[in-house]
């Protein structure tokens, strides 16, 4: 994304992408716009800055977000009348994805996040982050390990994720 | 890897969606307080937040708008305004007020001297673009701030002599976070710094500035407030609130989430009595667990209210309410919504009516969505919620149900705008705007 580009010009692409991995963390439509919404918000008041390369800071913002929403909706919930959401087959993952970000160090949820969350390449990744990319193989590798801890990712596809990443 | 977590159906954004963001920017912005004291010239903010890709309401004006935004090119003088373009809207008497509409992703300047009912262009071409704050002291001088930050990293003011048609860059700042005019005497809360320059772990540099001549010139208040240092990341959406009571009588409110200070939440008020010369501090009453923001609202010189918030959840959200009748020097819980259970603190009262649905802040801050006339009657617009009416101080709140009646939809977003008892305006963004004559009744106005 250039120097120039206006936020409005960014802003369809931003926001399906903020939606897209607020949405797999939470499952639900209405929080998952509420993220993004904020997540463009605050890229909205930090433009200058980030108009070279927002993509990153959305996504990890979007993450944060969801991560921080979903811990909420834990302490509120049963407290507060809210309207029941459609039966989710893969909540009890969302819930363990979120509680395992969410105990990942920083820069490896980074780079957990933008790979599989945001479906990056890793030289994307690389360049988001400032890293190098075997920096970034190595951080993906740990934190999809760790990922396991949570989530059952014993399948032939997480096991390739992790050869793939180094 | 996670593609089976994916909605399977995705919302694609819309121009609606745009301004809902635009809207939540400004309100993370604008940490304005109102003083219902200085009743006369007491600004009003309408900007909203619509949650969600709501369906399109049958609705005439809704034509209208939608002609208003695909318009190409400029905008000539006196084109008519739809007012489910309005986004933000001050008023000076009970006819005569102006506000910044969306055009397109762009913002004009327009104005009204109906009360509201009519709006009409005056200038397509501001130098600050939504979300920039407005204020004006009378029909003809006025202040435009905000927005995007420069790629120079400053927010500069600009200022206006001849009723929104020309603006000219003030010399102040580099940083302007915060406004308040009582006439040609004109405050503003500014970063020293432009944000460029302040590195993540940076404090952020703030002072107060003052003019005597309509914003011609400025000089730096003899001492500069305590505020809650933020570190510089969060500059651009500095939680920096400035409430005048008198020329010489002001507050400055600050807070630092926890989220920005990377330990705890941070909340200071600074009190001045005379002019600036010196500051006091007053103690913030918000416990911590309010981690999200706090908003004030005045209606006399020591009368104070004091709304604290907690971070929201599927639309819902922590909330209570603190008064003060000395000046800040202390401090009364009347009212909480959900505090107790959130934060585990039982002496926090669940009731109140302080309504749990709705978010108070950040998304609704300062006077845009809570309006104190007197030490008894106020309202306050959450977000995702309805308009809600106090008039026993702030110990029971209820619905206004006069605004239902009128057509007002509970669960948009928008502001509450009163200029004395009985004229006041609700804005609903993307429904328009709703006004009382008596501070009963309220009719839908209709472009």
């Amino acid at each position: 994304m250039g120097e120039g580009v206006r936020f409005d010009e960014a802003f369809p692409d931003l926001y399906r992408l903020a939606y897209r991995v607020s949405f797999r963390v939470l499952g639900d439509r209405g929080d998952a716009e509420d993220v993004a919404q904020e997540a463009l918000a605050r890229a909205h008041l930090r433009w200058a800055r980030l108009r070279e390369k927002p993509e990153g800071w959305i996504v990890t913002v979007a993450t944060n977000l969801s991560i921080d929403r979903h811990r909420r909706r834990r302490r509120v919930s049963g407290l507060v009348n809210e309207p029941l959401a459609l039966v989710d087959v893969h909540q009890s993952e969302r819930i363990d994805l979120a509680r395992a970000l969410r105990h990942l160090p920083r820069r490896q949820r980074e780079v957990v996040v933008l790979r599989y969350l945001a479906d990056w390449s890793e030289s994307d990744v690389a360049v988001a982050l400032g890293v190098s990319a075997g920096a970034v193989k190595s951080h993906a590798s740990r934190g999809l390990a760790a990922l396991r801890h949570h989530l059952d990712l014993g399948s032939p596809q997480g096991v390739d994720d992790v050869r793939a990443s180094g | 890897m996670f593609e089976h977590l994916d909605d399977p159906a995705p919302l694609a954004p819309t121009p609606r969606t745009l301004r809902a963001v635009l809207s939540r920017a400004v309100r993370l912005r604008r940490r304005r307080l109102v003083s219902g004291f200085a009743l006369v010239g007491a600004v009003t903010l309408a900007l909203g937040l619509v949650i969600g890709l709501t369906a399109p309401r049958s609705h005439p004006a809704g034509q209208v708008s939608a002609a208003f935004d695909t318009h190409v090119g400029a905008l000539a003088v006196g084109t008519p305004v739809p007012l489910v373009n309005l986004a933000d809207v001050v008023f000076m008497s009970d006819r005569r007020g102006f506000g910044l509409a969306f055009h397109g992703a762009s913002t004009v300047l327009a104005d009204t001297d109906d009360a509201g009912q009519t709006w009409k262009v005056v200038n397509d071409s501001l130098p600050a673009d939504l979300p920039a704050q407005l204020e004006f002291a009378d029909t003809a001088h006025g202040y435009l701030w905000g927005g995007t930050p420069s790629a120079q990293g400053t927010v500069p003011l600009w200022v206006t002599s001849d009723g929104g048609r020309t603006w000219v860059l003030a010399p102040v700042g580099p940083v302007v976070s915060d406004v308040s005019a009582i006439g040609a005497d004109v405050w503003a809360v500014v970063g020293t710094r432009p944000i460029s320059s302040l590195s993540a772990t940076d404090t952020y540099p703030a002072t107060v500035e003052v003019s005597l001549n309509d914003g011609v010139t400025w000089a730096p208040t003899a001492t500069a407030p305590p505020v809650a240092k933020e570190p510089g990341i969060s500059v651009a959406d500095q939680d920096l609130e400035l409430a005048r009571i008198t020329p010489a009588r002001a507050y400055v409110l600050s807070f630092a989430p926890a989220s920005t200070t990377g330990g705890a939440t941070v909340g200071r008020l600074g009190y001045t009595s005379d002019g600036g010369q010196s500051w006091l501090e007053r103690p913030d009453p918000c416990p911590r667990y309010f981690d999200v923001g706090q908003e004030m609202a005045a209606s006399g010189t020591d009368d104070l209210w004091m709304v604290c918030a907690s971070s929201p959840s599927g639309g819902s959200q922590a909330k209570a309410l603190y008064r003060s009748g000395d000046g800040g020097r202390h401090w009364t819980l009347t009212a909480a919504a959900n505090a107790p259970v959130l934060s585990g603190d039982v002496s926090l009262p669940a009731a109140g009516g302080l309504p749990v649905g709705g978010y108070v802040s950040p998304y609704s801050l300062g006077h845009e969505n809570l309006a104190v006339l007197t030490a008894d009657a106020a309202w306050l617009f959450p977000d995702r919620s309805g308009v809600f009416q106090t008039t026993n101080g702030g110990h029971t709140w209820a619905p206004v149900s006069g605004l239902a009646r009128a057509g007002l939809v509970a669960g948009g977003s928008g502001n509450v705008v009163f200029v004395d008892a009985d004229h006041g305006w609700v804005c609903e963004v993307g429904a328009g705007l709703w006004r009382t004559t008596d501070g009963v009744h309220w009719q839908h106005l209709d472009s």
